[in-house]
């Protein structure tokens, strides 16, 4: 009956736990934007309280929407946000906690692809739903990111993969945790260290992308379609859409440093800290992981989209499935190539 | 694309350029709040401002000159009496006013005048205490 | 699959792309567009027929609400009509005034469409950027005029306010400022690498279709047409300024492409230009009286034996403005028509939107810095909600009738 208990807690637990996180680092988000832009900007509390205002709105569900698919695509995205991060961050904390737990032993890197698609997907579908020739834009722009999104990240996968099909011979390969063993950096000559480069900056240009974040929120464009996809969501259904942004956000950055800098603090010291006979490493390590998370969060989404313009879709379509393909592609085969180089 | 970067890095640094609302947030008793002083200062009005027009009942002859250059009739004149002769007064309606400054300039008598003042809000559009002159006219205009 | 559907998008009345309320109709296939029809009238407020219930003075300030950005440019170019029928002069002193405060609104107004460009194509750093460093020329206006906006500096035959010796400082300072940031900020406009992809080859308008459409001001500017009132036409202290000439792209050595990032360096580089004029100004302000008649009911007594038309025509930030007057012995124009730079430039949004992305919609429909308010003449309502297409006889009917009564009214 264990299992039953596990497998509500524990999407409830990081549900929670992910969703004030993940708007606290929307609030941090806004904050550094603001002050960016010479602004004081708004409190950190700030996305708690647009929720809280959204959640007493009446929520409109337009004439001519599809009802269902409208108000369920909401909660299919939260849903799927919050697995996603269950998958993402059980196994990865069981990992550098050493403890053995429900979830611990999954984590597949496709798995996690194909649920990162879900919330997109979720969107669309409530986009074209909606019945608005706005959101109907919205949705085919979406959809367009979320194709050429694809390829890249799919190759970086099979990247990580293929390498640890080498370096570990006789482990999953494509599980995180596998992943996070042993990181991209370790034994590397300097081709590997370029490829991981490589990717490391095609991953950062996916991570606005996935997140719909400027320049790549086309999907949303304001001054364009007038918020698209979301433009006829309002109240409660509002509200779900941007927990599960803040959600989804957390999960994505979580993956990326996850995937390109996992080591926990035993990993990079080789200590662990006990006072008193209570060992606290873990704590350390969470409050190490949020760090990186957030460092991630200001690098590679706050600086980057208060210095650039929105592009046009042809033009994001163009940047992913040319210029950020070939830069993964060619991160793979400095990889692949790697240890032949080092043996020559 | 490195020019702008380089200027947010630099405002991410210095002083910001908004300046917060006077009052902190929704205080839970704004009485409190003005006593203990805990507003934020506003920003200074420059010399020369176009504020609250201020009416000299007592030198106003009633030519009614104001009135008739007013652009958006913002001025309306009473009857009164002065002495034994009959005479004109007026009240400005401040929420009509545009603060061009023209009755300022016009009147003969230097009876209307501007002070740097901003702050003009009111619940009611014609209350008394948006209409230059409500009290003086309530006490002298001559009614029929 | 050769089939292409198109389907209809409404942009409008309001949208947030749009300041100001006006309706396009697309028809789109995919992202292209593949036909446009403009809709205008939705802030229609009859300023003209309002103008002839109030008497001279009066009309300046409700001029002056035309448009809250151009709020010198309209009574500018109505006092100078006003002044052209009645034959009063301006003294030197307050046409450089009238110049030096033409031009410190055509800073700001500048900077706000650099600021508005930016928030269209997502730029909202530089939106922010852009208006920070506006307020320095609002903050000096304000000094100078006693309001941010609204001035309300003009008067027939003169000006309100005198540009006094404490003054001087503060406009030298503001200038300095703006030379001081004029080099980041053009860098930043113009060699941004995201706002290129944006900007370069978006709304094509060709110097032909610019002749065609008799595009005005920056827009027309843009696309090679040299043409600007300050140069064609003698008015204020433009005259004095022999090295004044229409700024095109050409100026920093670029062959006018007339798209939208050429329309962008127009404006930057009139920035610069406005900075010029005001020095100029400021060195050779001549003494004397800043008015020809003092007081206002001394200008609507003189005013109300005069009869006659007169023309007014000013550089808007936007381009052209004219106004048309007729006085005719009473304290009350009888007649005035306002020209505004929106109504020319209207028609350029049809050929630059033609083929254009749905991305490139609002930096086009912003980038000839639509001024709706201003440009709003006429509306057509009904009650039953039938629409009416007014074709060009009856319009020309409709204008010629106009006339007529007013040519009978003038000279009975």
């Amino acid at each position: 009956m264990q299992w039953l208990i596990y497998i509500f807690l524990i999407p409830m637990v990081v549900l929670i736990g992910g969703g004030i996180i993940g708007l606290y680092a929307k609030g941090v988000d806004r904050k550094f934007a603001a002050y960016y832009q010479s602004r004081i900007g708004p409190p950190l509390r700030q996305p708690f309280y647009d929720i809280g205002k959204l959640m007493q709105k009446q929520t409109i569900i337009p004439e001519n929407a599809v009802g269902w698919i409208f108000s369920g695509a909401p909660f299919v995205a939260l849903a799927s946000s919050v697995i996603l991060l269950v998958y993402i961050l059980v196994p990865y904390f069981a990992w550098i906690g050493d403890f053995n737990f429900f979830f611990s032993k999954s984590g597949d890197i496709i798995l996690i692809l194909y649920l990162l698609m879900i919330p997109s997907i979720a969107l669309v579908a409530g986009g074209f739903a909606s019945g608005s020739p706005y959101a109907t834009l919205g949705a085919q722009r979406e959809m367009v990111i979320l194709m050429s999104t694809e390829l890249p990240l799919a190759v970086t996968a099979v990247t990580f993969a293929w390498r640890l099909s080498h370096v570990a011979p006789g482990a999953s390969h494509f599980s995180l945790v596998t992943m996070s063993f042993h990181p991209l950096w370790s034994g590397m000559g300097p081709f590997g260290i370029l490829g991981g480069m490589l990717l490391a900056l095609s991953i950062a240009v996916v991570i606005p992308a996935e997140l719909a974040k400027i320049p790549f929120d086309q999907a949303e464009a304001e001054t364009e379609i007038a918020e698209g996809l979301l433009a006829e969501y309002s109240g409660k259904y509002l509200a779900f859409y941007q927990i599960a942004d803040g959600v989804k956000s957390l999960a994505v950055i979580s993956l990326a440093v996850i995937l390109f800098f996992p080591n926990g603090f035993v990993q990079m010291t080789g200590y662990r800290i006990a006072p008193a006979g209570y060992d606290i490493t873990l704590l350390l390590d969470v409050v190490i992981f949020m760090v990186k998370v957030f460092l991630v969060y200001f690098v590679s989404v706050t600086t980057v989209r208060i210095a650039m313009a929105r592009l046009k879709i042809s033009q994001v379509a163009k940047l992913f499935l040319v210029t950020i393909t070939v830069m993964c592609l060619a991160g793979y085969v400095l990889i692949t190539l790697d240890p032949v180089i080092r043996t020559l | 694309m490195f020019g702008i970067l380089y200027k947010v890095i630099e405002q991410l640094f210095s002083k910001k350029a908004t300046n917060p609302f006077p009052g902190r947030y929704i205080p839970d008793s704004t009485i409190e709040t003005l006593a203990n002083g805990r507003l934020n200062p506003p920003v200074p009005l420059p010399e020369g401002l176009r504020g609250r027009l201020m009416y000299d009942y007592d030198t106003c002859i009633g030519c009614g000159m104001c009135e008739k250059v007013c652009p958006a009739n913002a001025i309306e004149l009473y009857p009164v009496t002065v002495g034994e002769k009959k005479s004109k007064r007026i009240v400005i309606y401040l929420s009509r006013c545009t603060y061009c400054g023209e009755c300022v300039d016009i009147c003969p008598k230097n009876s209307i005048t501007m002070e740097r003042f901003v702050f003009m809000a009111g619940y009611n559009k014609y209350g008394n205490d948006l209409i230059i002159g409500s009290a003086q006219r309530q006490e002298n205009e001559i009614r029929e | 699959m050769d089939k292409t559907i198109t389907y209809p998008l409404q942009i409008g009345p309001t949208h947030p792309a749009f300041k100001e309320p006006v309706r396009f109709s697309f028809k789109v296939e995919g992202e292209r567009v593949a036909g446009v029809d403009i809709d205008l009238g939705y802030t229609h407020r009859a300023i003209e027929v309002i103008s002839k219930e109030r008497n001279f003075i009066q009309t300046i300030y409700l001029l002056e609400r035309i448009c809250g950005i151009c709020s010198v440019s309209h009574p500018m170019a109505y006092c100078m009509a006003v002044e052209d029928a009645s034959g009063i002069e301006v003294p030197p002193r307050a046409r450089y005034i009238r110049t030096i405060i033409g031009e410190l609104e055509r800073m700001h107004s500048h900077l706000l469409w650099a600021g508005v460009a930016a928030h269209e194509i997502g730029f909202d750093t530089l939106f922010l950027y852009t208006w920070n460093i506006r307020e320095k020329v609002l903050d000096c206006l304000e000094q100078f005029t006693g309001n941010r906006v609204n001035y309300a500096m003009l008067t027939i035959g003169g000006v309100r306010r005198d540009l006094t010796d404490d003054l001087i400082p503060v406009i030298e300072q503001t200038l300095e400022y703006y030379l001081e940031v004029y080099q980041r900020t053009s860098e930043i406009l113009l060699d941004d690498q995201s706002i290129r992809y944006r900007c370069e080859g978006t709304g094509i308008l060709t110097y032909d279709q610019a002749v065609a459409l008799c595009a005005v001001g920056p827009t027309a500017r843009a696309s090679g047409l040299a043409k600007d009132v300050r140069v064609d036409y003698p008015m204020l202290a433009y005259p004095d300024m022999d090295w004044l000439k229409p700024i095109t792209p050409l100026d920093i050595g670029k062959e006018p492409a007339g798209d939208v990032y050429d329309r962008m360096v127009v404006r930057v580089l009139e920035l610069k230009q406005s900075v010029d004029i005001i020095r100029f100004c400021l060195d050779n302000l001549p003494e004397g009286p800043i008015a020809s008649i003092n007081g206002s009911i001394k200008i609507i007594n003189k005013l109300k034996k005069v009869q006659g038309e007169g023309i007014g025509r000013y550089e808007a930030p936007r381009g052209e403005v004219a106004h048309y007057d007729i006085l005719d012995m009473s304290e009350c124009p009888v007649q005035m028509k306002v020209k505004a730079p929106t109504y020319s430039n209207a028609f350029a949004w049809v050929p630059m939107l033609q083929g254009s992305e749905i991305a490139d919609i609002p930096i086009v429909i912003a980038s000839i810095d639509p001024c709706i308010a201003c440009a709003d003449r006429m509306t057509i309502l009904r009650d039953d909600g039938a629409t009416e297409t007014l074709n060009a006889e009856y319009l020309h009917s409709l204008s010629v009738n106009k006339m007529k009564e007013v040519k009978s009214r003038c000279s009975g």
